[in-house]
């Protein structure tokens, strides 16, 4: 049986990755109402998906308010399918 | 949602319901930039075709050809369309695929547009009118976009004023290919038509879904 991705199988990362996959690129404040997660979480799971790789975070200004946009990365879409991959497997599906 | 261990069901729920989470929704204003080429369109028509009128049929001597005047169209839209795109881009907090398709595409057609006026323009220079090029460009070019557009975002009216467009520039072409050049003369009020039936009726359309969707919201 596949092992399941840990960096993914949590419940932050896992639902930032999830809407990322979703569309093209998304704000840290949507990302933030959707997971209904706190600012200083959401940016430290970020930065661990960036970190390997999963996410390209880009920080800009709109405005005068500072804006950081996500994206997935090539790698990142890859790990994610690999794990919903590995999730078929342990249900069976 | 914080920090925690899922277990593979709840990993399938979780990405179920993030993906219904981020379901694009109707935002009010979609059909404005639809609107604003539809009316800017249908009104330089309007006036080209006044100017054309009285320099032609009435020998008033106006300050400029009338067949200026329909260089209104890129003169006011392309700048307008840049500057408005510009000031949104930072309105919205999330960019979906259908979003960067639609703004590619238009982009496209306005690359499309200015290469289409060079073209006229050349022929002008060395003394060919060959302006319904222009003409026949946004019969097809435009209508075959409006056309893919209402694909990408479901919006039926916006897939049949784009085919009605297209239909009315190969009817347009057919005529003139067949010697019946008092088509040419319709072709003006075959363009304002089919803006009002491309842009304009879907613009409405779309703005009064998304007012209903926000609504319900």
């Amino acid at each position: 049986m596949k092992e399941l991705d840990q960096l993914l199988h949590s419940q932050l990362r896992l639902g930032v990755m999830s809407i990322l996959m979703n569309v093209d690129e998304a704000d840290f404040v949507y990302l933030k109402e959707k997971t209904e997660s706190t600012a200083g979480n959401l940016s430290v799971q970020i930065d661990k998906l960036a970190a390997a790789g999963y996410l390209e975070v880009e920080k800009s200004f709109a405005g005068k308010r500072p804006r950081t946009v996500c994206r997935v990365t090539a790698k990142g879409r890859m790990a994610f399918e690999a794990y919903v991959d590995a999730l078929r497997e342990y249900l069976n599906l | 949602m914080e920090e925690k261990q899922l277990t593979p069901t709840e990993s399938i729920d979780l990405i179920a319901s993030m993906i219904r989470n981020t379901r694009r929704r109707l935002t009010r204003g979609d059909g404005n930039m639809l609107l604003f080429w539809g009316y800017l369109c249908v009104a330089i028509a309007i006036i080209a075709n006044v100017c054309s009128y009285l320099q032609f049929a009435k020998g008033v001597d106006l300050p400029i050809p009338a067949l200026l005047v329909w260089w209104a169209i890129p003169i006011i839209g392309i700048p307008y369309t840049i500057v408005v795109t510009r000031k949104n881009r930072h309105l919205f907090d999330v960019v979906s695929y259908t979003d960067r398709i639609s703004a590619t595409l238009w982009k496209y057609v306005i690359v499309l547009a200015l290469a289409a006026i060079a073209v006229g323009m050349i022929f002008f220079i060395s003394g060919f009118h060959v302006w319904y090029v222009i003409e026949l460009f946004t019969f097809f070019i435009v209508g075959m976009a409006a056309s893919v557009q209402g694909i990408i975002i479901k919006e039926k009216s916006l897939i049949y004023g784009g085919a009605f467009s297209v239909i009315c520039g190969g009817f347009l072409v057919s005529g003139v290919l067949a010697g019946a050049i008092w088509l040419q003369a319709y072709s003006s009020l075959l363009f304002i038509v089919s803006f009002i039936v491309m842009m304009i009726i879907p613009g409405h359309i779309l703005n009064h879904k998304a007012k209903k969707e926000n609504e319900r919201a």
